[in-house]
Order: structure tokens, then sequence, then C-alpha cells
């Protein structure tokens, strides 16, 4: 059967699909041009983080904690154009009472402050804000609270490392000694009152020795010595910082008696500092603030503060950070320290 | 380099080689007055050398050369006077220098100018030139164990009589030359001394003071000539042989501090040298004390009318005992308050020291033994 | 011996033209000055402010705002506290001891401060006081132990410093939080640490008046000079009778005291109690002092040096921490400025003396025209002679250096001696001497007065008179000061010569205010005009300066028409005229000038001429070195000075001269037997008498026809005889 139909309707179909085609792909590449919607605030941030200054005042530059808070707070900070201005006091309170009072009249927009004692810095940092100068305190807070306290809870590692002492004497002779840091210091006088919370629960433990080391690893050698001369059964030593007793650890070492007395200490969790220490047996529990933790959250408070100058009012915040326990469980795992120099 | 910047520093400051320091009078130098008591064996009108042959003293005076028997006794009627004495020569020219030879004659220097000899084998011979240049100054002729004459010429730009326009000239073309009385040869044996004046053989090797570097220098044949004796305090003149072996130098001017300071100030020195008259210069002398026209210096003041022996001293009597190596034995001075001046030569014979002291124109006569035993008590 | 003058040789007659240009030059610009600014004492000072300039001026090119307002009312305030315990350091070292325990002296107060500040929460002023006892109690130990018991300091000191130590641990062990625990709420006591007037802390006010009056204590009152005097020499000052035990032990409790004081400072300020406090603060202290230039080995120091000091070191700490410099670095850099500072210091302090001695005679250009001829067949008035050889000499070998002689109406003889003296031989045959008064110094030139109190110039000392009872009275020994004079020229150093008018002025000559007595030579040698003529007023007992600049001015005589008088400059070898009244006032002329030698004192003749003696004479190899004061500054600092070319004062004359400016005649003593060097004549009844100051007996030379009546004194004052 053939018709006589005509062909025109399969034309025009054709023809209405190569439009209908061709219009779908201009309209696509209409579609490709100047739909996509503009971030708003991100050239804001960027302006006004650029050329803020940020000056950095650690009780001393030359040990882990200290760099490893600059190292952190220069990644972070750096690329978006903030000066990161450095002093070094080491160790010495007043050269440091003296840069920060240099400071307070330079202006700087923010001053992370690692403060020797609760008292020292304690007016100048008041007269800093007064100045309109943001205070960031890192790991050992004054006695006056400033806009934000980034650091570790140090009644908590003072309970923990102590309730962890507490346990390793068990059925031991039950004498402990306690190696402090500078007895003014937050990281000390605070970590005491932990010790003291667990210690009040636990009547048959008995403190034989109480000294402060001043930070320092020859100092808390020689203490820790006179100690386990005196008590050789000695089960339990809570040290204050990690950095300092790599000291402790020596003497006792040298006494021998390593694996015998359990040492609780705390500190920045560095590789070689802290891992490398439990790994060895130095240590048995080292409580670690996780450094890198604490300096993005630093660098995270100085994003924000530099976005709110001016406007935080009464604001007053605490970011206590969480604490690592490293014993030899985890001493080995990757991950568990962070490392110096090449985060 | 570094030497050159180092003595620019030196000059500068005024340290090491351009200090001003002179040696002290100390050990065998120590000061005395055993020549200044020495009595007096003449005094003459213009006495300029004297030399020995053992026995007789032969001095010359002027143009004339006088001898002495100092072994004969003075005779009552010359006793408190001049001893006697024959006159071996006379001229015109002025005797400069003089020598007695081994053989008999004596070799005389006239006027600085001419060697001769009169008398003896080689009577006649003469020299006025060596090497080419002539003499000009010829002041001491020593005199060798085999007959050659030692002769030194101090400068070749003054006189003998302005020795001092050449200390204050920085003259150095003293020469030493040999002499050979038989063949009539003459050789240079050294040039550029800073003034030569005084030579006598040492065993094989030839002594020569070589007065303005304050030193006495050996030479051997070939060899170039090193210090026998440096650092003296004074400047040497005439050397001669002792008894006993050893040799008497003397030193006929001192060195001081000032004059020191004054050699190294060309500004000043070209000055004086211009407008001033020889004898009032800042300059040593051969006697002092004359005129208030000479410049004086701070120590010689006189106290309570007495002065310092020890001032710094225009001029002074220096006689010096070396040993054969060259080694102070032992020293006769007359000092800055005494007389006998200006030593310029110094002979032994028969055991006495006879000492020509031009500063006051007289010959000293001491015994030797009896200096060294005084000097030993 | 050529006894005669030569006539002078090639001489050239006018100036040359770099005379000129050097003339020009020595007279325009004052060589003189810097060696008189150097010997001023504060000089010593001058190390370290230079330093002190230089650090403050570098470090404020490093850092930006270094030294604006905040900042340095910041490093005030250190400097205030620190500067405290560096005034208590400075004081024991001064006193010859050192204090090694300020470090620990500083915890023990400021925790003492704290803690009853912060935990028995007393007020302001019992607790100041009570610290300062506490420091008091502290230095006390060391003062007990070094000042009576006579441990050596160093050792005493260590070991208080670590007993202190241990004192500040165990209670620091026990207090520390209880202090950091409880803010004091006192205005006063925050007022202290931080607060500030007129932008000035108020600590730097405090230790202004502290310092004011150490200053005061160390340079003007007795017990300070009893502490510098201890530390030059404790044995001498124990022999003085200076009570040396309690002098130390009372520095030492000073020390405690100024310790606490800022203790007490940087308890307000910056109220921490912490581990580290006062530990090294010796070894800062100890930098600032010696920085300042205060002598480790005591007697030397002063408040100035110690704040000078103290300055450099905060600054050098505050820049050194500003600069973000490693803490390590610090340390080094202090000790390595420390190190060139002693060791700078130290060498200036022991050199200064010898440099300032080279650089002080500053010589100047001094021209003279060409020596007249003395030549005895000259037949000049100059002419050589031996007229003074028949002078027979009194008290030969029993007086030394009777520069003048004087005879009184009795004919009494007077003459001054070196062992300051005025001897008097008495008349006829002046064979028994006296001591007719002791003055001390040196006697020189001598005068009557109306009413025969003896006049008289005392070198070294100034101008003295003796009444005819024997009595000594000063007249005067300072006068104005010149403004345009950096020595102090209000003292008299070498008052030589004097004369009376007849209204009762005394003009008397002061030979040179740049050098001492003895220096005379030196000053001859400068040839610089440092004499002058002054006038001291016998009515009204004032003093003041007639005339300056001139080559020391000697010999004085009034004049024959009471209006003027003449004087001699020794130097300048002339003889002037200056009215002081009448139609003339104020005119100066000269009389005598070129003359061969060196005039000394002039008096009247009988004839109403004038003696004057030379007391040396000119030689032409001075005269040459008198133009190239370049040579004269080279043989200055080269040559030892027993072998300069002096003025030959060996040789002297006597000459008559009038007022016309003619020299009518001359005596000489050749050979120099009997009178070398002659400084004075006196005519008195026909006879000649001479002196020499450094000769040992007066010459009496009978004068032909000479006044046999003839009173120099009487015949002035119109007193028969």
């Amino acid at each position: 059967m053939t018709s006589n139909r005509p062909t025109t309707p399969r034309f025009a179909t054709a023809l209405a699909a190569v439009t209908l085609l061709a219009g779908l792909c201009a309209g696509q590449a209409a579609w490709a041009q100047g739909k996509g919607i503009d971030e708003p605030f991100r050239d804001a941030y960027r302006k006004t983080l650029s050329g803020k200054t940020v000056a950095y005042v650690p009780v001393a530059l030359g040990f882990d904690l200290a760099q490893g808070w600059l190292e952190g707070l220069k990644k972070e900070l750096e690329p978006l154009g903030v000066k990161i201005v450095v002093r070094d006091p080491n160790w010495n309170t007043n050269a440091g009472a003296q840069a920060v009072t240099t400071l307070i009249s330079e202006k700087p927009d923010v001053i992370v402050v690692h403060n020797p004692d609760v008292q020292t810095y304690a007016k100048l940092l008041q007269k800093a804000e007064s100045q309109g100068i943001q205070i960031v305190q890192i790991n050992m807070r004054s006695a006056y609270p400033s806009v934000v306290y980034v650091g570790a809870d140090w009644v908590e590692v003072g309970e923990k490392a102590t309730t962890a002492v507490v346990n390793a004497c068990k059925g031991k002779s039950n004498k402990i000694a306690i190696v402090q840091g500078a007895l003014s210091a937050a990281a000390s006088a605070y970590t005491l009152k932990g010790v003291e919370n667990v210690l009040a629960k636990n009547p048959d433990i008995k403190v034989v020795s109480s000294q402060a080391a001043d930070w320092d690893a020859a100092k808390a050698k020689g203490i820790t010595q006179t100690v386990l001369k005196q008590h050789p059964d000695l089960c339990g030593i809570v040290g204050f910082w990690d950095g300092m007793d790599s000291g402790t650890a020596a003497a006792i070492k040298e006494a021998g008696l390593t694996g015998k007395v359990f040492l609780a200490t705390s500190g920045g969790g560095e590789q070689k500092g802290a891992c490398e220490q439990v790994k060895s047996g130095a240590f048995d529990l080292d409580l670690s603030y996780d450094v890198p933790t604490q300096a993005s959250n630093m660098a995270a408070s100085i994003k924000w503060l530099l976005q709110n100058p001016g406007k935080t009012g009464t604001a007053k915040g605490s970011i206590y950070t969480t604490l690592i326990p490293i014993t030899k469980t985890n001493a080995a795992t990757e991950g568990t320290c962070w490392k110096l120099g090449k985060s | 380099m570094i030497d050159a910047l180092l003595e620019w520093k030196d000059r500068l400051l005024g340290r090491g080689d351009a200090s001003i320091t002179v040696p002290v009078f100390d050990g065998a130098l120590k000061s005395n007055n055993l020549l200044e008591e020495a009595a007096t064996f003449a005094t003459l009108g213009s006495p300029e050398d004297l030399a020995t042959d053992g026995r007789s003293l032969f001095v010359a005076d002027g143009g004339t050369v006088l001898r002495y028997e100092p072994g004969v006794a003075p005779s009552p009627a010359q006793a408190g006077g001049s001893p006697t004495a024959s006159i071996v020569y006379s001229g015109a020219p002025a005797v400069t220098a003089l020598a007695c030879l081994r053989d008999g004659g004596l070799a005389l220097a006239l006027d600085g100018r001419e060697l001769r000899i009169v008398g003896g084998p080689h009577d006649g011979r003469r020299w006025d030139a060596v090497g080419g240049s002539r003499m000009n100054a010829v002041n001491a002729t020593g005199v060798a164990p085999d007959g050659r004459l030692l002769v030194t010429d101090g400068s070749l730009e003054h006189p003998v009589a302005h020795w001092r326009h050449d200390l204050m000239s920085l003259g150095r073309s003293g020469r030493l030359f040999e002499l050979h009385p038989a063949s009539g040869e003459a050789r240079v044996l050294a040039s550029g001394l800073a003034y030569a004046f005084g030579a006598c053989a040492a065993g094989t090797q030839t002594w020569v003071s070589e007065s303005w570097s304050h030193r006495v220098r050996a030479y051997a044949s070939g060899k170039r000539g090193r210090a026998v004796t440096d650092s003296l305090p004074g400047y040497p003149s005439r050397i001669s042989p002792a008894a006993g072996g050893g040799f008497w130098l003397t030193c006929f001017v001192l060195r001081t501090q000032l004059v020191e300071f004054v050699l190294r100030e060309p500004a000043y020195r070209k000055r004086m040298l211009a407008e001033i008259e020889p004898q009032h210069w800042i300059a040593p002398a051969l006697n002092s004390g004359n005129t208030f026209l000479e410049p004086m210096q701070g120590a010689q003041l006189k106290m309570m009318g007495v002065v310092k022996p020890w001032a710094p001293p225009r001029s002074y009597g220096l006689v010096i005992r070396l040993t054969e190596e060259g080694l102070v034995r032992y020293s006769l001075h007359s000092r800055f308050d005494g007389k006998h001046h200006g030593v310029v030569a110094a002979v032994e014979c028969g055991g006495d020291l006879f000492v020509l002291a031009k500063g006051c124109r007289k010959i000293l006569r001491l015994s030797v033994a009896g200096a060294e035993r005084s000097l030993q008590s | 011996m050529d006894r005669t003058t030569a006539p002078l040789g090639p001489a050239p007659v006018e100036e040359r033209w770099t005379d000129t240009l050097t003339r020009w030059r020595y007279r325009y610009w004052p060589d003189h000055a810097l060696g008189e600014i150097l010997a001023k004492r504060w000089m010593e000072t001058a190390i370290p402010v230079i330093v002190l300039l230089l650090v403050a001026f570098a470090l404020s090119q490093a850092i930006p705002n270094f030294l604006s307002p905040a900042a340095l009312a910041d490093t005030g305030r250190q400097a205030g506290e620190i500067g405290f315990i560096v005034l208590g350091m400075a004081l024991v070292m001064i006193v010859g001891g050192i204090d090694l325990s300020v470090g620990s002296m500083f915890a023990l107060t400021n925790f003492c401060a704290l803690y009853l500040m912060h935990v028995l929460k007393w007020s302001v002023a019992p607790a100041v006081v009570v610290t300062l006892l506490c420091g008091a109690a502290l230095g006390a130990v060391n003062g007990v132990l070094i000042g009576y018991f006579r441990l050596r300091a160093f050792l005493t000191t260590l070991i208080t410093l670590i007993i202190y130590r241990a004192t500040y641990d165990l209670l620091t062990a026990d207090y520390a939080t209880a202090i950091a625990g409880g803010l004091p709420e006192s205005q006063v006591w925050d007022f202290i640490g931080n607060g500030d007037w007129l932008g000035v802390p108020t600590v730097v006010f405090v230790y202004a008046a502290v310092a004011i009056f150490g200053h005061i204590f160390l340079t003007r009152l007795r017990p300070g000079w009893h502490v510098t005097a201890i530390g030059g020499s404790r044995r001498s000052a124990y022999n003085t009778g200076i009570a040396v035990r309690r002098t130390v032990a009372l520095c030492y409790v000073a020390s405690g005291v100024l310790t606490a004081l800022g203790g007490i400072f940087f308890a307000s300020r910056l109220a921490t109690a912490g581990g580290d406090i006062g530990v090294s603060l010796e070894i800062t202290v100890l930098t600032a002092a010696v920085l300042g230039g205060i002598s480790l080995g005591g007697g030397k120091g002063s408040v100035m040096k110690a704040l000078v000091g103290t300055l450099i070191v905060l600054l050098i700490i505050n820049g050194l921490t500003t600069l973000s410099l490693h803490g390590g670095y610090n340390r080094m850099v202090l000790a390595g400025i420390l190190l060139l500072a002693a060791v700078i210091d130290i060498r200036w302090l022991k050199n200064r003396h010898r440099i300032v001695n080279k650089v002080y005679v500053s010589p100047t250009y001094h021209g003279m025209p060409p020596l007249p001829s003395t030549a005895a067949d000259s037949g000049t008035a100059w002419a050589l002679n031996d007229r003074l050889r028949p002078a027979t000499p009194i008290g030969l070998g029993r007086i030394e250096g009777p520069e003048d002689v004087i005879l009184d109406r009795h004919d009494n003889l007077y003459a001054g001696s070196r062992h300051g003296d005025i001897i008097r031989f008495l008349a006829p045959d002046y064979e028994r001497m006296e001591v007719f008064a002791h003055i001390g110094g040196t006697p020189l030139g001598m005068a009557f007065d109306r009413n025969d109190n003896l006049y008289v110039c005392i070198g070294g000392m100034g101008l003295y008179r003796v009444t005819p009872d024997r009595k000594v009275e000063k007249a005067t020994d300072e006068t104005n000061r010149s403004y345009s004079s950096i020595n102090d020229d209000s003292r008299l150093r070498l008052a030589d010569d004097l004369d009376i008018t007849d209204d009762g002025r005394i003009f008397f000559s002061e030979a040179t205010v740049r050098f001492e007595m003895h220096e005379w030579a030196t000053d001859g040698l400068e040839a610089r005009g440092n004499g002058r003529i002054i006038c001291f007023d016998t009515n009204t007992g004032k003093t003041h300066t007639v005339i300056r600049d001139l080559k020391f001015p000697n010999g004085v005589c009034i004049a024959s028409d009471g209006q003027s008088f003449l004087f001699a400059e020794t130097w300048g070898c002339s003889v002037k005229r200056h009215w002081f009244d009448g139609p003339k006032k104020g005119k100066t002329e000269i009389v005598l000038e070129n003359l061969p030698g060196f005039p000394d004192n002039i008096n009247n003749s009988s004839d109403g001429n004038y003696w004057m003696s030379l007391v040396g004479m000119r030689c032409p190899a001075l005269d040459l070195a008198w133009k190239m004061p370049g040579f004269r500054k080279r043989m200055a600092k080269r040559v030892a000075r027993d072998e300069w070319l002096f003025p030959n004062i060996n040789t002297g004359c006597v000459l008559k001269f009038n007022e016309k400016g003619e020299v009518l005649e001359t005596m000489w003593d050749l050979g120099g037997q009997n009178h070398p060097m002659i400084t004075s004549m006196r005519e008195h009844r026909g006879y000649l008498y001479l002196g020499g100051i450094m000769n040992n007996r007066v010459g009496r030379l009978k004068l032909d026809g000479a006044d046999p009546d003839f009173i120099q004194y009487d015949r002035r004052w119109g007193k028969a005889a």
C-alpha cells in the first residue's frame, strides 16, 4: 500500500529537534556564564586581617611548647598577611614584664602572652586591654582574666596525674613525691590544687616531698635524687612538666628505680619530649595538651578577634584543651605526638 | 709594606727605632772620676792625635809632630812644667791623624786630604785618593801586625774640623781604607759609614768606630761588617790596642736625649745649621761651659752652687777598655762637672795610659794598673 | 778656654713669611684649651658618658620610638629601681669592698614588702619603714662581718648571697601562693610603683633626691670624705683617726637600705615573688658600676658614674630585648660591652694624668729680634765684665734660695729661704742669723710699707705680710675669676714680686696661671702669655686683676712719678711701664725690649734710676726653638723633662737702667763662681745686696760713689734716715 502522503512533518520534526537542541546548547552555555553567587564576606575577611600585628611573649623561646605555638600561629596567620612579632625574655620574669610594657606602647592588635606566674603581668594585661589591645593567654594564665584563654585545665591535669599515681601505688609503700614548677605559676599552683583534691580522697597516700623545681630539669633531678635517697621505696612522683621531668626521670634511672617509681607528668606532647620518653620508660604517664591543637585554637580565636576589634565588650572565655594521656599503649602510635618543625 | 707602616707609626709616636732613649751608664760603664783625677802630662796648643811605638809617645800638635820619652823622668828645672819634647816633623797643613809604623817611620794625615809616610823604610810614600775618590777627612790611622795601614776617612762632605756639621746633617759617607806601605796599594774596605773615626786590627778582622751609629763594626775579608759593640752611650772615636789583649776605645762626645731628638727634627736642624754658629748648636762638643750662648738642658741647672755630675753632658771624657771580643771590661770617665773632656785618642805606653783630652788640650797620664786597682776596690 | 762670646754669625734679620704664618696660626687657635679641659675633674666620667650617648643613639636608630616619652618613662622606672642598688654598690665599692649579696637582699626585701602588703594587709607607711629596716638588717650582717670582723668582702658577701637566697626560697615556698592570691587595694601603693607626675615616674623623683643627697654626701660632707679615704687606703685612713670599722659597716647597711628601697618600688610595680627574682642581679649591678667607671679597687667613684652606668646597662638590656634578640645574646652582648668599656675605662683612668701632661703643654710662637751682642769687646753697656767678682758672701751655705733681699733702717738683712722662712741677718756683720717669720711656700719678692709691715709674695700661696712684731697675716690669695679662662685662675699660683703705691695699693705680679711654681721652665717652654699683674688694695681689702696675658711678669717697681709702675716680663725679655693713675691711666708702654737675657726683680737705685737683674741669658738655640712651637711640643712629649732645652739661668747679671729705656751699666760674675744666677739686688747705704733663688748665699758688693745714706723704702715713704 503506498500512499502519496507528504514527508514535511518528518522534516519539520527534525528541524524542530535540531533547533531545540541548538537552543538547549545555547541555553546551557548561557547558564554557564554569570550564574554563580559571589561570597560577599571573604574580601572583608582578607582585608581586615591583612597588616594586623600579633605579638607573642612566651616565658622563653627556647623550648618545645613555645616554639610549637609559634609555628602553629605562623602557619595559620602569616599567609593572611598578619605580622607576628616575638619577644624572648629567656626565663626572666622582669624582662618579660619589660617586654610586655614596651609592647603596650607599640600597640599591636593582639598580644599572645604566656604568663610566668599569676601575678606579674596582671596589671599590665589590664592596662593593655583598656587601651584596646586584645590579650590571648596561652596555657599559663594570669590572675587577670583577659578576653581569651587557651590552654590546659590544670586542675584536671593534677587530678588525672595523681589518680594514675595513686592507682600505681596500690599495694606499695604509698609514698609519693611532688615535683612542682614555679610556685606562683598557673600551671603549678592550679595543678597542685588538683593533686590535693585527689589526695583528699586517698588519705593513706603520704606526700614525702613537695618542692618547686622552677621548670628547671637540673633542679628537678637534684630534688628527686635527694628524695630517692631518703625514701628508696617511693612508689610514685607527680611531676608538673615533662620538659623539667626529664631530670626527674634521670634521677630515677640513676637510682635504678625505673619502672618501680611511677612518674606521671604533663606536657605539650612533642615527639621527643613526650612519646619517646614514654616509650623508653622514663615517663609512665604523660598528659599531653597537644600543642598543635592549642595553636590552632589560638589562631582561630585570633582570627575571630581581629574581625571584631573593640566589640568584644565584657566577653571573656576560656578554651580548655582536651588532654591526651600518653602511656606505653599509645606512645608508639603515629599521630599521638607531634613533631617540632614538621607541622 | 708592613715594615714601612710600622716604621711610619714608630716615627709618628716616637717609639721603637724613632725613640730617643740613650743607654745608661751601668755595669762596666758605671761612672767614675778616674779620668778627671788623672795627672796632666802635657798641655798643648791644638793637639790632634797620639801614637806610640811602645817606648816613645808621639803627639800631633797643629802642623807639628812631637816626641816624648815618658820613661825619662823630667829634670828638676822642668818639674811642674811640660816634659821635654823633640820635634819630629813640622809642616804647614795640620796633622789630623798619626800612627807609628812597625818597622819605623810615622804615617801622617795632612789636613785630612793626604796620607804621607815620614821616616822609616817607606819614607815619602803618599796617597791622596783611594778607589777613585779623593780623601777628604782622614782622621785616624791604625797599624795592622802585618804592616798595613787601616785608615778612616770621616766624611766626603765635611772636613775634619766640621765633624759637628756631619753629625747634624746625618752624614753617612765615612770610609775605611787599607793601605800597604810596602807596595803602595790602596783598597776601600768599607764605605757609607756613618762617620768612621778610628780603626784598628783585631786578629783577622778590622774594627772601625762608626761614630754616628754609636758602634764599633768589624770587617773581615769578603764578609759584611757586623757590629762588635753596639748601643754605646757615646759616639766612639779612635781605637788602639791595649797591652795584654783588648783595646782602648775612646768616646769623644756623648749622646744625650736632646741631641737625639734634634737629630730627628729636620725642620729645626735645617734652620739651626743656617742661622746659628756651630759652637752654639744643640750638638755635642769637645768642651762646654764656656759661654751662656750654649744651649742648656734642665738638669744642668746649678743649685746651691753645685752642679750634678750626672747631668746630661754637652761634653764628656770617656775611655773604654774592651776585651778581645769587644765586650766592655771597664771605663774611665770625666763627668759633667769635670774638665778633661773630648777624649779623641788614648794609647798605652809602658804601663801608662796616655789620653788626649782635646777639650782641654791636655795629654793625661794614668797608670793602668792603678786604675784597675781602684776600680776593683 | 774662650770666655768671650763669639760674634753672632749668619743671622737673618727680617721675620720669615713662614714665621708670620706660624705666628698667626698660634695666636688664633687655642691649643691650650684641650689640655685644660682634659685636666678638669669631671672629665673622668667622659668615657662612660660618651658610651651612653653612643648606645642611646645606636638604639634609637635601630628601634623606632625607643626614645619616646613613654618608653623613656618606662626605662626611667626600671632605671630607678636598679639605680638604687647601683648606688648602694657604688658606695660599697668606693669604701673598698664589694657586695655580691645585693641580688638576694633585693629578693628578700621584695618578699618582705609583698608579704606585708599582700598577706598581712598593712598600710603603706609602716610597710615601707619595716622593709627598709629589713634591708638595713641584712646589710648590717655584711657590715658587721666585713667592717668589724675584718672578713674579706668578696667571700663574705658571696656567703650571705647564698644564705639569703636560701632563706628566700624557703619563705616563698610557703607564702608565694598567698602573696599571689591577695592584691592590696592601696592607691598609694599603686602610685609608688606605677604612678607618675608630669609624665615622670615617681621612682625617678625619689632617685633624683637620693642621688643628689648622695652626691653632696660624697663630695661635700665629712663622712663622705671618710668613705673615699678608707677606699683609697684603709691603713692610712685608720692612722689619721677615721673610724674605719664603723664607716665600712655603715656602708654595707646603706647598701642594704638602698637595695630595700629598690625592692619596694619593684614590689609595687610588678608584685611578683617568683623564683628568679634577683638572680644574677649582682652581675648586672656590678656591670653598671664598672661601666660607669667606679674603680673595683676602691677610693674612686661618684654618683654621676653610678647613674651613667645604670643607664647604659638598662638601655642595652631593654634595647636588645626589644630587638627580639634571643635571650642568650642579651647576656653575651652585655658582657662584651662590659669588657670593652672596662678595658678602655681602666686605661683612661690609669693614663689620664699622663695624657693630660702630654697634651697640656701647648707651646706657642714667640719671636724675638736677634740677640744683642754681649761680647766683652762690643763696647756696648752689655759688654761682659767681672764687676761682681768682689762681692762678699753673707750666710754662705747657711741660707738656701734667697730670691729677694731687703734691709730695714737698722741695716738688718731679710731674705726668704726655700724652707718657707724669712731669715734675718743681724747687722753689722751679718753673721748671726735667725728665723724672722715662718710662712711656708717659697718667699719671693718683698717690700716694706709705711708702717714697716713687711709684705712678701709667697710662691704657691699668695701675698702675705709680716708685722713688725713678727705676726704673719695673709693679705690675699685670690683674685677675680676671669670668664675666658678654663683653668680656675682665681687662685694665685706664683705671686712673684710686688711694690706698694703711695696710697696703699699693692701691685704684684703673678707669673703664670697655667703652671705651678716648680714648673716655671715649662712655662718658659710654652712662652704663652700666662701671667698677670694684680692689684690688692690694703684700704678696702679687695683684689682684682689689672693686666693679663703677660709672658711671666716678674719684677714690679713703682716709678718716679708715683702714677705708674715698671714691670719686667721674664720670657718677654722686656720691661714695660703701666700707668694706674693720672692722665695716662690705663696705658702701657715699652721701656726696654729685646734684652739679651731674662729680667727678674726691679728695685730703685740711689741716683733715681733702677736696678734690675737678669736671672738668665738668652741663647740662639732657644730663640730659634721659640719660633718653632711644633718642635717644642714634640720635645715636651718625647724628651724627659730633665733633658729639655731650658732657659739658661746658670748665668745672670745686674743692670742699671732709666725710665727712658737706656741701659746705663751692667755687672757680671763670669764663671759663675759666686753668683751664677741673680734674681734680685737691693741697694742700701752704698752697698748692693744680691740674691739668687738657687743660690746658697746673699752677696754684698760695695758700690763706688753711691749714696751712703740710701734706704729704699725710707726714701719712698719720705722718712728721714
